[in-house]
């Protein structure tokens, strides 16, 4: 863009020009006009200033005329000569008189002229001297005498005389010069009728007889017109002639104006003006460019050198700073203010909405980019990624996310992110895993169009591992959950049927003595019996459908007594060591359900250890201070008592180590594992709120470790042995049941506990009696899974009757929510099925006589 | 935009340039006459320089010298010789391309080295010097020698006048002319059987005193007198003798020819003879428009001076046409002319720049110039 001329000098260039011209042309019409007024007046002067000298100098001819003709009347007097004389001398304009006779024989000169006698021939061949009183004027010519140019006036006097007057002709020049004031170069001369010259301010003009009718002028001025005449050229110059005609002679007096000396009157004041114009338009356009640099430049540059700040941000456009400037500039700068403060404001909120945008970007927690498509540069990244990796804008993807991978990732899904036109399909989604950490991710990409224009690459990733973690454990609780729920349902007839083959087992071998033949047998129905009972209770326990009863328990005690009863059976081939903390805390625990763990546990060690090794059973203290990671787990921070088992056996592989608490999973031949072991363990441990370990190499040995949460009270409280209460009483109890034998089986314990006992196989009917002898009822023993009315509803219905009722609630499965309620109020009791018939006894006393035992409610 | 520009400047130039070419073209013809204009051979200086001025306008009026206007400078050499340098130097320089003068041989005679030294032609109304006959020169003249004119004289006076007896009286301030034409006059006469009984010389400049020169004339007063001097000197001269009464014949050259003789003289030169190329009576038409002319524009009688320098300038005018006014070859070109109609006779210039006429015996009759005898040129050997 070529550079416009500043301001200053348009104005100037304009002004200048614009006005020079103006001035120029006013100097221009003023010059002509007042040239054109001069000429005029000139003319008029002029004429008037040739008028009267030719007026004068007719006067003075005619003055001569006159005098001539006087003295021509005079002329044949004696006295002639001195009147003549007189009169020459006087006038002045006469230089020689002469008397002529009709022949032009001269008679008389005065002065006197020797040598010349005949005159005639210098008289015209006209007959005008002829006529009596007639005047005539010859041309010029030269005096005979003197040399001098002369003209003669000739006058014919009545007597025949002819009196010739010689005229001094520079006596006439003097006198027309004393008429007028002539300016140097101004001319007057006087021609005769034929342009001979008379009189001139340059003698030689008549001295050498010379003859002006050559100039154009004269010759108008020969040809009759008088007046103004013109603009003529004479002697090299220019002069502005008028002429007059002088009747008597006919001569004409020419008054010439030099040109030059006329306009220099006219001229001077005229450059006088233009100059003063010229100064003046100069002041003025100085002033005004002064004025317009105050008061329009200064303010517009300095407002443009403030605009210029503009983007830069560092700008002042403070209207005040204007003030006396022009409105068309505050209106723009105020314009400006306001655009500058609407830029600031924008810029602003971009900034924000751009911090935002970062920040939302960099809360996340996923690592978010956007990589070039073809050369999988990293155009951004946000924090996470920042953290993580560094600053890694700009290096290829592949490179910063996989460990030594050597060009992208084969699974790199360009290709399904754009269509054939190029524009985004959408989300496309996957997994992976990193291969470095090992972490895995949630991919999300997507083909977004990028600022300049082209197709990016963005990916947001999710760490997963975790959430995959978790899967797999709900998986694994999913799974338990099934097998329990399964196994509960059976588990449940399994207990009822069992209770009722131990229950009559053990009414029969209460019966018999040893010495009976079909004690042995009973025995054995019993201990089988038994033995399914215990399968059942770690099925349910698996299932986790049983009751905790939770109690103080020491680890160290159970450890023990597991140990001695191992020792009794396997002391041979293995060694069994015990490594306890005398100070290990009591945990809240099912001393029976801990008794299991560990047997499944020792038993597991010890068929592991099928040649011989070493078990160990240890206890500690563990304070976990931060999580533990245990494989499929955490352990959460907290006080724990650890329960761990360890043999040197075979060990166990770590595929199989994810399934080892599986129920039903065994390694063991067909028959010879149930493959609920562990998994009756994991749910007893569970139960506990505690959490089961395994560690394992093949071939070293396995580790099982227990983290059950320690309880606060002293291990000296715990120290205790429960004992089993075998007492009875004689109060009245109301069993409801709606299994017969089951009825009949307790009623029948109960009797011989010397109970008296009333039995009703529903909720309705136990309601009915309990109207009819409630008073008289001094315990309830329900089955909480009945038909009809169902147990909940009548316990309710009971408690509404009398709320000093006494229920004791018995299931095969864990108290519902509804039970609980009543349990956790007091309001009712729970006994878990499969129950033995002293423990059916114990907890009748505990329930009828308050404060029987040791509170076993923690 | 340049471009146009640059067109526009060339084309101005040459507007410019066709101007000053046409304005050049139409640039006056300077052309300078110079004679005596004061001084007591001014009737000479002045009918020559009327004559050429009505030459002048009367050419102009025609349309000049091939459109181009023809102006005049005018000098008065004073009837001096070194006036006659001064003016023919001063004209040259102001740029005529030719000078018409002397009026007078003497003046000719001393201008013409000046004439020929800045390469101008010098052409003269009324020279007629023999000193300068013959000469391929810058000196051009339409007025034929005056040897013939002189013989011519002699000859009519011994034999019609039947004369034998003259005194002589020339002015030796036009030597070149005035002592040619006695030398010649003397030579015819003498031949003839005449006698010079008085030889005078005097000096028009040194104003002479005629009533004493007279005197010593007396002793012819009865015989003849033979006079070469200007008309006005002659005239006073004839009146002087009249006044002490003494009447003789009068013979003179052409040279007081003028009417200025008659106007001063009077009736004191009735019966004075010349011998003149100059033909007065005979009018031709173009004379007697001339005449008329020329009284109409100057208020009097043209004299032959008058009637030779418009001559010469039309006999210029014509040469500078065929040169389209310059300068060069202005010589080849006067010598062309052949049988110009001039006012007198036929004007042809041979290749020295002279002329040749007829011879004629003139008397003042009765105050008019009246031609007595015509003698052809090949009439006077």
């Amino acid at each position: 863009m070529k550079p416009a001329p500043a301001l200053t000098t348009i104005i100037q260039n304009l002004l200048g020009r614009r006005l020079l011209l103006v001035g120029l042309l006013i100097v221009l019409v003023i010059a002509v006009l007042l040239g054109y007024f001069r000429y005029h007046e000139i003319r008029s002067e002029q004429r008037l200033q040739a008028a009267s000298i030719a007026a004068y100098v007719e006067s003075h001819i005619q003055f001569q005329m006159q005098t001539m003709s006087f003295l021509s009347t005079v002329m044949h007097y004696p006295e002639f000569e001195a009147i003549a004389s007189y009169y020459k001398r006087h006038t002045g304009l006469f230089q020689r008189f002469l008397v002529l006779d009709e022949a032009g024989r001269i008679r008389q000169v005065i002065p006197h002229m020797e040598a010349f006698r005949d005159f005639s021939r210098m008289l015209p061949e006209l007959d005008m001297h002829e006529t009596p009183g007639r005047f005539y004027f010859s041309i010029p010519y030269v005096n005979p005498d003197e040399h001098s140019i002369t003209v003669s006036l000739a006058y014919t006097s009545h007597i025949g005389r002819i009196l010739a007057a010689e005229l001094d002709l520079y006596a006439l020049q003097d006198f027309i010069h004393r008429l007028t004031g002539l300016k140097e170069d101004d001319l007057v001369f006087v021609l005769d009728r034929y342009g001979n010259v008379l009189a001139h301010p340059d003698a030689g003009y008549v001295a050498t007889q010379s003859n002006l009718g050559h100039l154009d002028t004269v010759a108008k001025a020969v040809n009759g017109q008088t007046g103004f005449l013109g603009l003529g050229r004479k002697q090299g110059g220019f002069y502005l002639f008028s002429a007059e005609t002088i009747p008597g002679p006919e001569w004409k007096v020419f008054t010439g104006w030099s040109v030059k000396s006329q306009l220099i009157p006219v001229l001077t004041p005229i450059a006088f003006a233009g100059f003063l114009l010229f100064i003046f338009l100069s002041l003025m356009v100085w002033n005004v460019t002064k004025r317009i640099r105050q008061d329009v430049i200064s303010p517009l540059s300095s407002f443009s050198g403030e605009v210029r700040n503009l983007p830069r941000g560092t700008f002042d456009i403070g209207v005040n700073k204007y003030v006396s400037s022009f409105s068309e500039l505050q209106v723009l700068s105020q314009s400006f203010q306001d655009m500058a403060e609407t830029i600031v404001r924008r810029e602003e909120s971009l900034r924000k909405s751009e911090q935002r945008l970062a920040s939302i970007l960099d809360s996340l927690d996923a690592a978010v980019y956007v990589t070039d498509m073809q050369s999988h540069e990293l155009l951004f990244i946000n924090r996470y990624i920042r953290e993580n990796k560094g600053d890694v804008l700009g290096r290829k993807c592949w490179e910063v996310f996989q460990d030594k991978q050597e060009g992208p990732c084969s699974l790199c899904n360009l290709n399904e992110l754009v269509d054939e036109q190029g524009g985004s399909i959408g989300v496309v989604r996957r997994e992976y895993q990193e291969t470095g950490t090992g972490t895995y991710y949630d991919c999300r990409s997507m083909a977004i169009p990028w600022s300049d224009g082209r197709m990016v690459r963005i990916e947001i990733s999710t760490d997963i591992t975790q959430r995959k973690t978790m899967e797999a454990r709900l998986n694994q609780a999913n799974k338990m959950e099934a097998v329990g729920t399964l196994a509960g349902g059976i588990a449940h007839d399994f207990n009822n049927i069992l209770q009722v083959i131990t229950g009559h087992a053990g009414m029969l071998l209460k019966k018999s003595t040893g010495n009976d033949p079909d004690y042995k047998r009973v025995l054995h129905i019993q201990q089988s019996a038994d033995r399914g009972a215990g399968l059942v209770r770690q099925l349910l326990a698996f299932s986790r459908e049983m009751e905790i009863q939770f109690q103080p328990v020491d680890l160290n005690s159970e450890a023990v007594n597991i140990t001695s009863l191992l020792r009794q059976t396997f002391a041979q081939k293995h060694d069994i060591q015990l490594d306890l903390d005398d100070t290990i805390m009591p945990v809240a625990a099912d001393p029976a359900q801990i008794e299991q763990v560990l047997l499944n546990l020792c038993n597991n060690a010890l068929d592991a250890m099928p040649e011989g090794g070493s078990l160990v059973i240890r206890t500690a203290n563990i304070s976990m201070e931060a999580p533990l990671d245990i494989g499929y787990t955490q352990v959460l921070p907290g006080q724990y008592a650890l329960l761990e088992v360890s043999d040197t056996g075979t060990g166990i592989d770590e595929e199989i180590r994810s399934k080892i608490f599986d129920p039903f999973f065994t390694t063991k031949e067909i028959g010879k594992g149930t493959g609920l072991g562990l998994s009756s363990v994991y749910g007893i441990v569970k139960r506990h709120n505690g959490y089961i370990e395994c560690r394992s190499q093949p071939g070293k040995g396995s580790t099982f470790r227990i983290y059950i949460p320690a309880s606060h009270k002293s291990h000296k409280d715990l120290r205790h042995e429960e004992q089993e209460k075998t007492s009875g009483g004689s109060e009245h109890i109301l069993v409801v049941d709606d299994e017969p034998s089951l009825r009949e089986l307790t009623r029948e314990a109960l009797e011989e506990a010397g109970y008296r006992v009333s039995s009703v196989d529903s909720g309705e009917k136990a309601l009915e009696l309990f109207q009819k002898q409630g008073r008289d009822i001094h315990l309830i023993i329900m089955d909480i899974n009945m038909p009809g009315m169902g147990g909940l509803a009548c316990i309710d219905k009971l408690l509404q009757l009398d709320p000093g009722t006494k229920i004791l609630v018995v299931s095969g499965y864990s108290p519902g929510e509804g039970l609980s309620k009543y349990l956790s109020s007091g309001r009712a009791e729970f006994m878990a099925k499969p129950y033995r018939v002293p423990e059916l006894l114990s907890r009748i006393r505990e329930i009828i006589d308050p404060g029987f035992g040791t509170d076993s409610r923690l | 935009m340049p471009r146009l520009i640059k067109y526009m400047i060339a084309l101005f130039v040459l507007v410019c340039i066709a101007f000053a070419v046409f304005f050049l073209s139409r640039s006056p013809v300077a052309v300078g006459f110079a004679g005596p204009l004061t001084g007591p051979y001014s009737d000479l200086g002045v009918h020559g320089r009327n004559g050429v001025r009505l030459a002048v306008e009367e050419i102009n009026a025609r349309g000049g010298i091939n459109g181009r206007r023809l102006e005049l400078e005018v000098r008065d050499d004073k009837g001096t010789v070194d006036g006659a340098k001064e003016a023919t130097a001063g004209l040259i320089e102001s740029g005529v391309v030719a000078v018409i003068g002397h009026m007078t041989s003497q003046q000719s005679m001393s201008a013409l080295p000046v004439a020929t030294e800045m390469d101008t032609v010098l052409l003269s109304p009324t020279t007629s010097t023999p000193e300068l006959t013959g000469i391929k020169d810058n000196f051009f003249r339409v007025h034929p020698g005056i040897d013939r004119s002189a013989r011519a004289l002699a000859l009519f006076a011994s034999e019609e006048r039947s004369k034998n007896q003259l005194c002589t009286i020339i002015d030796m301030d036009n030597e070149y002319y005035t002592g040619s034409y006695k030398n010649h006059f003397v030579q015819e006469f003498k031949s003839r059987g005449g006698k010079v009984l008085y030889k005078k010389e005097i000096r028009s400049s040194s104003r002479p005193d005629w009533h004493y020169i007279v005197q010593d004339l007396l002793k012819c007063s009865s015989k003849g007198f033979f006079m070469s001097l200007s008309a006005r000197d002659t005239a006073s001269l004839v009146q002087a003798v009249q006044a002490i009464g003494v009447t003789a014949e009068l013979f003179s050259s052409g040279w007081a020819m003028t009417g200025e003789l008659q106007r001063v003289g009077g009736r004191t030169v009735e019966g004075m003879v010349f011998s003149s190329s100059t033909f007065q009576e005979e009018p031709r038409p173009a004379f007697q428009t001339f005449q008329e002319h020329y009284r109409g524009r100057f208020g009097e009688k043209p004299s032959f001076a008058a009637a030779f320098a418009y001559d010469a300038t039309q006999v210029l005018a014509l040469a500078l046409k065929k040169t389209g006014g310059r300068k060069s070859g202005l010589k080849k070109a006067l010598t062309g002319i052949q049988d110009y109609p001039g006012l007198y006779w036929p004007i042809s210039i041979d290749e020295y720049g002279d002329v040749t006429s007829p011879q004629y015996i003139i008397q003042i009759q009765n105050g008019k110039f009246q031609t007595v005898q015509k003698l052809e040129s090949q009439e006077l050997r």
